[in-house]
């Protein structure tokens, strides 16, 4: 059901069923309202940032910021120390999205978006937050190529841009995400996050192997696992051909008996890829798209965070 | 060898294959749905496509067993086995002797009483799912449920007829080869060995007898009251006796006179012959009858024994006095008869005055006559504008000059008819006593008996034949005054009756029948014959004398004659029934199986929608 606009402003938007929250507007509103539901409640969170970590102290020296020195250690040490910060710049972020055919499907399109529209949001979203900080963000999305780049930049009017690029962005044919993880070198030059947004229905060993060469690269990697809720069990009793809308390919079987067999490959699928991403360092989160943005975003956010 | 109660539900076999074709046909058209991780299904038929196919074929192969065991158990299957107490559905034809030798009492107790006891049991192991009858010494195998056929069981008497136990079986075998299910037959009998024959067919056969001796029977087996009718009241009775006693019995003669129609008597108060008798043999008594002419009714009676209905026989004894005869002493072959018979005192010549019979033609004046056709066929015309005066319906026809032969009757048996006129009637054919070749040749209308030949051996071979003599009598004394048939019978035979008679009395009762047709009867005395009021003969019926031999067979004797038989004491009999052709009933464990095949069923589609795979 959608809100009437005077209800928006008093809830937390981004706690809204994702498909409900499209329905109040464009992309960019939507994101709007999301970030700023999502930052409203942020402080009530005991995380209060996330870009600018502590690394040392160093001694106090004039011209130094008050706001820097480290008072509690000035009151066991007797002397003036300030905290050193490990980057006092800010964060350089690209988030690569998948826009493959898989991608734009949803199992129930009455309740729920799919996932191709989910993920665009969440981008947004992020790419909001991120712009908001100030942190420099860019954005690539690709099928089986890149199809487009949006270099990144700092400042806040680059989310139009950013916001543009997800717009135009069309569903694909095939997947290969593997170039568009090597084309984020090219625009992260200093250490930064890249954050990967897909279904993962891609070649697992071609794009591990991709994301491990951006975290060699110094770059903190997250990986967005977006699945639509039926694609996380198979219901029904009558025999079925499922076919994937990507490669044609198709399968007859009947789901309520290849329920459990499923769940357990598709367990074994998902557990595959956290291992082979975390044993690296890269951060993953499973996300289905029916869960609020708000929620999402603080899933994805909280491994930024850990990450970065 | 596997047996089916109801063999035509196999039919139902084919909805075997409804699994298979549902799961072909289930497997046709599925729906197509677009699914981004087919690769996932991919992956996941692969590695669980051999077990889930295994679940398969395992889900088809018990759905289809399962139909199998329910269609089997429908068509209630049964395996050859003894000793089953619950018995599979089965026919089985209960042979109960309550013939004469039933009625015999040993040590104060009926023979008939311990045979029903033993029956009663037999039926007490039959279910309403079993074809169950019950075959007496009628011959009449009758079905019905257990109850009603123990009530009919227990109506049952001693009957006067004799039963004749191959025959008995044979029916039996014949009832039960119409069944599809296993059947058998169950004879409760007091196995007298002259009772015993070949039986046809074959099957299970138990053979129920009681294991005691039988007593000694002496019963009456035969009586001749010689040539009928009796002249001036006299007569010879000679009667004979069978059983297994050699002890002399007491017999006593009496002959009533039937007064009222066929139903009344008027007894003597003393009985008229008395003498003894012993089994094989004969005793020979001449009677005087004291009430005059008629009909008579002759009783027999031994001195009681344990066997009490072959100690009574009855015959039916007509008196008259001789005929008074005028012929045409010309004629060679009937002169020389007459005369033999008038020296007999079996007829007499007629003086002139008084009731006449004119033998070889027909009589001026309306008296009897035997008319023999004209030796000169062109006064056939003549004498048939006599009959036709006379009120005859028959004529003579045309002569016939190719041989033929007399039916076989008890009054002329078979002779050569040379040349013969066809007795032709201008109405029904009504009065016929005997044909040649399907044609009247001996008719009788009213007091007019006409031959179809002259007795003379040119004619015919009858002069010449020892029973000529007595035809001629038969002719004048009982033929021409309606006396057509003195016919003998044991309870149950078949008799062919004259065509003239159209009603038989019996006591009180009297039958409709039809001139020509058999007529059977189960009650031992004398039927009159009757043709409209008039009666016209009598039909002795008396207890087959074999039934007066109470020796039993022996065990051996019934194996060599019926070698599939299993012989028991009677107190055995109940707990025999249904296992001589015993077949165990496959229904149960079908049931059972079915029930496991649905139950597992049930499991593995369950486990099918619970677990995956």
């Amino acid at each position: 059901m959608v809100k009437p606009s005077a209800a928006i402003g008093r809830e937390r938007l981004d706690l809204l069923d994702p498909r409900e929250m499209s329905r109040l507007g464009g992309i960019e509103l939507v994101t709007q309202g999301i970030v700023e539901g999502f930052l409203s409640g942020l402080h009530r969170s005991p995380r209060r940032g996330f870009s600018v970590e502590f690394a040392e102290h160093r001694a106090y020296q004039m011209g130094d910021e008050l706001r820097y020195v480290d008072w509690k250690l000035l009151a066991r040490t007797d002397r003036l120390y300030v905290k050193q910060y490990e980057e006092e710049t800010n964060l350089r972020a690209m988030m690569v999205l998948d826009t493959s055919r898989s991608m734009d499907w949803t199992g129930d399109a009455e309740a729920r978006l799919t996932k191709l529209a989910y993920a665009r949001l969440l981008t947004a979203s992020l790419a909001l937050i991120l712009l908001r900080q100030r942190d420099a963000t860019g954005l690539i999305t690709f099928d089986d190529t890149i199809r487009h780049v949006v270099p990144p930049r700092a400042r806040l009017a680059h989310w139009r841009q950013i916001l543009a690029t997800l717009g135009r962005a069309e569903p694909g044919v095939r997947t290969a995400a593997e170039p568009a993880l090597r084309r984020v070198v090219g625009h992260l030059r200093r250490r930064g996050l890249v954050v990967f947004v897909s279904d993962l229905l891609i070649d697992r060993k071609l794009t591990i192997k991709a994301l491990r060469f951006l975290r060699h690269r110094g770059h903190q990697v997250l990986v967005l696992h977006i699945l639509d809720p039926a694609e996380q069990s198979l219901e029904g009793a009558v025999e079925v051909r499922y076919r994937d809308p990507e490669s044609g390919e198709s399968v007859v079987l009947r789901p309520q008996e290849w329920a459990t067999a499923y769940d357990r490959t598709l367990k074994e699928a998902m557990s595959a890829w956290r291992m082979g991403l975390r044993g690296h360092g890269i951060s993953y989160e499973v996300i289905t798209t029916d869960t609020p943005f708000g929620i999402a975003l603080r899933q994805a956010l909280v491994q930024a965070t850990s990450v970065a | 060898m596997i047996g089916f109660a109801t063999p035509w539900v196999l039919g139902g076999l084919a909805l075997a294959a409804i699994p298979i074709l549902l799961h072909l046909f289930a497997r046709r058209e599925p729906s197509t749905v677009d699914f981004p991780a087919v690769q996932y299904l991919t992956n996941t038929a692969r590695v669980h496509q051999h077990r889930l196919s295994l679940r398969h074929l395992l889900l088809l192969l018990v759905r289809t067993l399962l139909i199998i065991a329910l269609v089997l158990a429908a068509a209630g299957p049964t395996l050859p086995g003894r000793g089953s107490m619950n018995h599979a559905p089965a026919a089985m034809v209960l042979v109960f002797d309550n013939s004469v030798s039933s009625g015999v009492t040993e040590d104060g107790v009926p023979v008939l009483e311990a045979l029903r006891e033993a029956a009663r049991h037999v039926l007490d192991r039959a279910s309403t799912e079993d074809a169950v009858w019950v075959l007496a010494a009628d011959g009449i195998a009758r079905r019905g449920t257990p109850s009603e056929l123990r009530q009919m069981l227990d109506s049952l008497t001693p009957l006067a007829a004799r039963l004749d136990l191959g025959d008995a079986v044979s029916r039996a075998r014949e009832v039960l080869s119409g069944e599809d299910r296993p059947g058998e037959v169950v004879l409760v009998s007091d196995l007298q060995s002259s009772a015993l024959g070949p039986a046809s067919g074959s099957g299970p056969l138990t053979v129920a007898r009681p294991g005691s001796q039988a007593v000694m029977n002496v019963g009456l087996a035969a009586i001749d009251a010689g040539t009928q009718p009796w002249i001036s009241s006299m007569g010879q009775v000679t009667l004979a006796a069978e059983g297994d006693s050699g002890q002399r019995r007491a017999v006593s003669v009496r002959l009533e006179r039937v007064t009222s129609g066929t139903t009344g008597t008027q007894s003597p108060t003393q009985p008229q012959g008395q003498g003894l008798v012993e089994s094989g043999g004969a005793l020979g008594l001449p009677m005087r009858a004291s009430g005059g002419g008629g009909w008579h009714r002759l009783v027999i009676a031994l001195a009681p024994d344990e066997l009490r209905l072959d100690d009574t026989r009855e015959i039916a004894v007509r008196i008259a006095p001789p005929a008074r005869v005028v012929w045409d002493t010309a004629d060679a072959f009937l002169d020389a008869a007459v005369r033999v018979l008038i020296d007999g005192r079996r007829l007499e010549r007629w003086a002139g005055a008084g009731e006449r019979v004119t033998l070889g033609t027909l009589g001026r004046g309306g008296g009897a006559s035997i008319v023999f056709p004209p030796a000169d066929p062109a006064r056939a015309g003549a004498l048939n504008r006599s009959l036709s005066a006379r009120g005859i319906p028959w004529r003579y026809g045309t002569l016939t000059e190719v041989s033929g032969v007399t039916d076989s009757t008890d009054l002329l048996g078979s002779h050569r008819i040379r040349r013969r006129h066809d007795l032709q009637a201008s109405g029904p054919e009504r009065g016929v006593l005997a044909r040649v070749d399907g044609t009247p040749w001996l008719v009788r209308s009213g007091r007019v008996v006409l031959l179809g030949s002259r007795l003379d051996t040119s004619w015919t071979d009858l002069p010449l034949s020892a029973p000529f003599v007595p035809f001629v009598d038969a002719l004048a004394n009982r033929l021409v005054s309606g006396d057509l048939a003195l016919l003998d019978a044991a309870p149950g035979d078949r008799v062919l009756l004259p065509d003239a008679v159209d009603a038989v009395a019996f006591g009180d009762a009297r039958y409709r029948v039809e001139g020509g047709a058999s007529f059977t009867s189960w009650e031992p005395g004398i039927h009159f014959l009757l043709q409209g009021e008039d009666t016209v003969g009598a039909l002795n019926v008396n207890p087959d004398p074999r039934e007066s031999h109470l020796g039993r067979a022996s065990d051996r004797m019934v194996r060599e004659l019926w070698p599939e038989a299993v012989v028991v004491p009677l107190q055995r009999a109940g707990e025999m029934a249904f296992t001589a052709g015993a077949r165990t009933d496959l229904r149960g464990p079908l049931l059972w199986l079915a029930l496991a095949l649905g139950l597992t069923e049930a499991f593995l589609a369950m486990g099918h929608r619970r677990r995956g795979t």
